[in-house]
């Protein structure tokens, strides 16, 4: 394996995760897994 | 003009300046504590950023690419890998429960005082070693470009931390937080141009390969690192005894890190913590790829025999401008102080109000807010006091430098078991939790002290951990049954979808 296309192979593993992550998060929005999030916003003073 | 010297003033003098003007608006100790549950999406990724990443990321995180390559920051992916389980199922779970201390989430989710004491200890104990080596690198950071002894470096670097910690508490560390990575990150940023235009005056590809030779596979995934690399090493010195230990570790900050988790109690709802641990998640690879990659270059420019851990501090020596000496010496500060002032505020407000407030105080029924901020703020200082004397105290010193962050992020796995089946299963009980925790965090504790006083070469304290605490959560949670109390503190924490998906019905609706 030639040096570029290695290093091009192990951008591409690394950059991986957050790409993932960005997809997954944009699907979740979508389905409503944070559904709760408008209710929840600016609340202050958890139970304790 | 010492540039130097006006850039570290500055930045410390803005930090101060902040942490006071935030003390203005703390009304609270709820606001003291999770900064009122309304930190943005910037404030949030700034931190969790900030935290994670420290001096020793500039000091021995890039030591470890100026020995063997770029390639060796795969051993961060570890904590890339777990950010995406807080993001999507720790974290959300957490901020759900409503709760503003990690000490506090165990106790509302198991229903148990001695819980709470016994991950209260962890956390101050882990915090206090994690923080210990955190000043250090400041102090080896500021000590020789400001001409002045390390340990007074670690001092200034201290009370700096002490003073806009204790007035802006939470809030003053998530702001500060945001400053010093932002500074940080342009710090990486110019070091990377001038680190490759200074390594050669041929073409980069003759760069490159110049570095090859030097360094075979200094760019490539099947580099040096002993897993896929030409050098493979599988026992003590490679795989087993270091890369894999040290890819653990940074999957045990960015899973169960205080430093790290603390954050997701801070933002304004679910989907910011979602979205904050995503864009850390890029910013991570952005910064780690920088810094990796300018260390070979770096390896080309330097003398043969510079320690590996002064690279980047001799660059900077060497080959910046003047003025932008200052301006890099101030970032590589700011990651050192961002990461010690949260563990200070972590250690502090355990120690305040999961310990204190709790077991010592005689009048607690009587505790006004007021009194509780007043508590939490005079902990603050007498946590960064000690710390200060330990970081000067040589025995301890010399113990924790540099490397005892191993050692105290490897502590946050032995409660990472009651995490997760606290947050995702239902079964999960707190005897399971209680001892999974403590066998975890003793045998941690004993194997790291026959290693390092003893030298018996057991294996990495960290295995042990994973072991023992995923081992007995497991058994103790078939074999236990949670309490109906228990069960209702699962349900809070999940979605209302979840919770009509499984027809529970909430009986505090």
């Amino acid at each position: 394996m030639s040096e570029q296309l290695n290093f091009i192979l192990w951008q591409v593993f690394f950059w991986s995760m957050p790409v993932i992550g960005g997809i997954l998060y944009i699907r979740l929005c979508k389905k409503g897994y944070f559904e709760d999030s408008e209710e929840t916003t600016g609340k202050e003073g958890a139970t304790k | 003009m010492n540039w130097t010297l006006f850039f570290i003033i500055v930045s410390f003098a803005a930090y101060i300046l902040v942490g006071w003007v935030i003390s203005k608006k703390i009304k609270n100790s709820t606001q003291y504590l999770t900064m009122g549950r309304n930190a943005s999406t910037f404030y949030t990724t700034g931190t969790i950023v900030a935290s994670y990443l420290a001096s020793m990321a500039f000091i021995s995180t890039f030591s470890t690419g100026y020995l063997k390559g770029m390639s060796y920051s795969i051993v961060q992916y570890g904590c890339l890998a777990t950010f995406m389980v807080v993001a999507f199922l720790v974290g959300p779970r957490i901020y759900r429960s409503g709760t503003n201390t990690i000490p506090e989430f165990f106790k509302m989710r198991y229903c148990s005082e001695r819980i709470r004491t016994l991950t209260s200890i962890l956390m101050i104990v882990a915090c206090t070693a994690f923080n210990i080596s955190c000043l250090s690198a400041c102090g080896v950071a500021l000590g020789a470009p400001l001409g002045i002894s390390n340990q007074a470096a670690v001092i200034i670097s201290g009370i700096v931390i002490m003073i806009f910690s204790t007035m802006g508490g939470m809030w003053g560390v998530v702001v500060t937080d945001t400053m010093m990575f932002v500074i940080f990150f342009l710090a990486v940023g110019v070091g990377w141009p001038i680190a490759v235009t200074h390594a050669g005056s041929e073409p980069i590809a003759s760069v490159v390969a110049k570095i090859n030779e030097l360094l075979p596979g200094s760019f490539a995934l099947t580099g040096y690192t002993p897993l896929t690399g030409s050098k493979y090493v599988l026992g003590q010195d490679g795989f087993l005894g270091w890369m894999l230990p040290t890819f653990l570790v940074s999957a045990s900050l960015g899973l169960g890190g205080a430093q790290v988790l603390s954050r997701v109690f801070i933002p304004k709802n679910t989907k910011t913590v979602a979205k904050s641990f995503i864009l850390a998640q890029v910013l991570l690879c952005f910064f780690l790829m920088l810094l990796m990659s300018t260390a070979p270059f770096i390896r080309v420019l330097a003398p043969e025999d510079l320690q590996p851990t002064q690279g980047y501090l001799w660059l900077i020596e060497n080959y910046f401008p003047t003025f932008l000496k200052g301006f890099v010496l101030a970032g590589i500060a700011a990651a050192g102080l961002s990461t010690s002032s949260t563990l200070l505020q972590n250690a502090a407000s355990s120690l305040a109000n999961d310990i204190y407030v709790r077991h010592l105080m005689k009048d607690k029924a009587s505790c006004s807010d007021a009194k509780a901020l007043k508590i939490s703020k005079i902990f603050m200082g007498v946590c960064g006091l000690i710390t200060i004397v330990l970081c000067l105290y040589q025995p301890v010193a010399d113990l924790m430098i540099f490397y005892s962050f191993i050692f105290a992020a490897g502590l946050f796995t032995c409660w990472i078991p009651a995490l997760l089946y606290g947050t995702c299963s239902k079964r999960a009980n707190e005897k399971a939790a209680f001892w999974s925790i403590l066998v975890s965090m003793i045998a941690y504790l004993v194997n790291w002290v026959l290693n390092n006083f003893f030298h018996l070469g057991l294996p990495h304290q960290i295995y042990i951990a994973i072991i023992l605490s995923f081992g007995i959560m497991i058994v103790m949670t078939q074999k236990g049954t949670p309490t109906e109390e228990m069960e209702r503190a699962f349900w809070r924490m999940q979605t209302k979808s979840y919770k009509k998906e499984h027809h529970y019905v909430d009986a505090e609706a």
